[in-house]
């Protein structure tokens, strides 16, 4: 179904084209939520709130960007009100020089994403949450910070810290030829 | 040699981009629970709004009903009367009466109201 067709059908509260928009999504929406929130009834409830809100709020939809990403991004933000919400969200305060002081950003590992999201879990909530903004989701740096409530350089050193503690939770092996590939743009 | 390369390359993540890739690539079904859960948020949703709308109609019913039923209150040269408190006889009628700013036979000038009063029907 195309995508304009299935926004007007929603808009018209059509039961078939919302099922249709649910299906396709939500399993999507799920993991990203999960990503936030490790605990599957919370994350559900995040999601139950957030399917309603895109079926609710498909009008504001101005086809800038894609709808996926106009749901992500509603998805993400009911996240980070659950986490704020439910006092979840501790971000530390770092200086930025000293995070960067051994930062090698270069990587090779096996393509394990279980694994890797094992870790990403076990990450402080600041660090998770500011890697999963960035990395993931392509938040800047500059989003994130107003976002969270606290300053660029501290998103910067979180970023770095979660980057060098993935890293070494997975005991990555430097890959030195992919080093200019792989370094954080360093845009805000 | 280059193609085994080529097939441990594949298997392998080398930077942040392709790790992002990978996690946005991520499903995760949803319980059949949570749709069940949408539906019936759907449905509480009409309900709060139907009966939004109803308590409006029955406020605007209770004021055009109001409004339609108020007897016309009385004004002249500074009178103001609320009639229709009970009459009394086909001439008169009983009736709280606002004095303001007015001026009397006697020269005196009439302020307040009197809460029952006989008032002629024709003053």
């Amino acid at each position: 179904m195309e995508e304009s067709v299935l926004i007007q059908l929603c808009l018209k509260q059509d039961h078939t084209a919302q099922e249709f928009l649910y299906k396709k999504y939500a399993p999507r929406f799920l993991a990203l939520i999960l990503r936030y929130i490790p605990r599957r009834d919370d994350a559900e409830d995040v999601l139950v709130e957030s399917i309603f809100k895109i079926f609710t709020k498909l009008g504001t939809f101005k086809k800038e960007g894609s709808l996926e990403g106009w749901m992500k991004r509603l998805v993400v933000n009911d996240c980070l009100m659950f986490l704020r919400k439910n006092k979840m969200i501790t971000v530390g305060i770092d200086t930025l020089n000293e995070a960067k002081a051994d930062l090698d950003d270069s990587f090779i590992m096996e393509k394990d994403v279980e694994a890797l999201k094992r870790v990403i879990d076990s990450l402080p909530s600041g660090y998770k949450i500011i890697f999963n903004l960035y990395v993931v989701e392509g938040y800047k740096h500059k989003e994130i910070a107003q976002l969270l409530g606290i300053s660029v350089n501290t998103s910067k050193s979180q970023l770095i810290h979660a980057k060098r503690s993935i890293r070494k939770q997975l005991g990555l092996t430097n890959l030195e030829t992919d080093h200019s590939k792989t370094e954080d743009h360093d845009d805000e | 040699m280059m193609m085994n390369n080529f097939k441990d390359m594949n298997n392998k993540i080398s930077s942040w981009d392709q790790v992002s890739e990978e996690l946005n690539n991520l499903e995760q079904t949803p319980s059949n629970e949570v749709w069940v859960r949408i539906q019936q948020k759907k449905i509480r949703r009409r309900l709060i709004r139907l009966s939004y709308s109803s308590i409006a109609a029955t406020f605007l019913l209770i004021v055009g009903v109001f409004l339609f039923n108020q007897k016309e209150s009385l004004s002249f040269s500074g009178y103001s009367y609320e009639p229709g408190i009970e009459q009394t006889e086909a001439e008169s009628f009983l009736a709280s009466i606002t004095f303001s700013n007015t001026h009397l036979q006697n020269g005196k000038v009439a302020e307040g109201t009197v809460p029952k009063m006989l008032v002629p029907k024709n003053p």
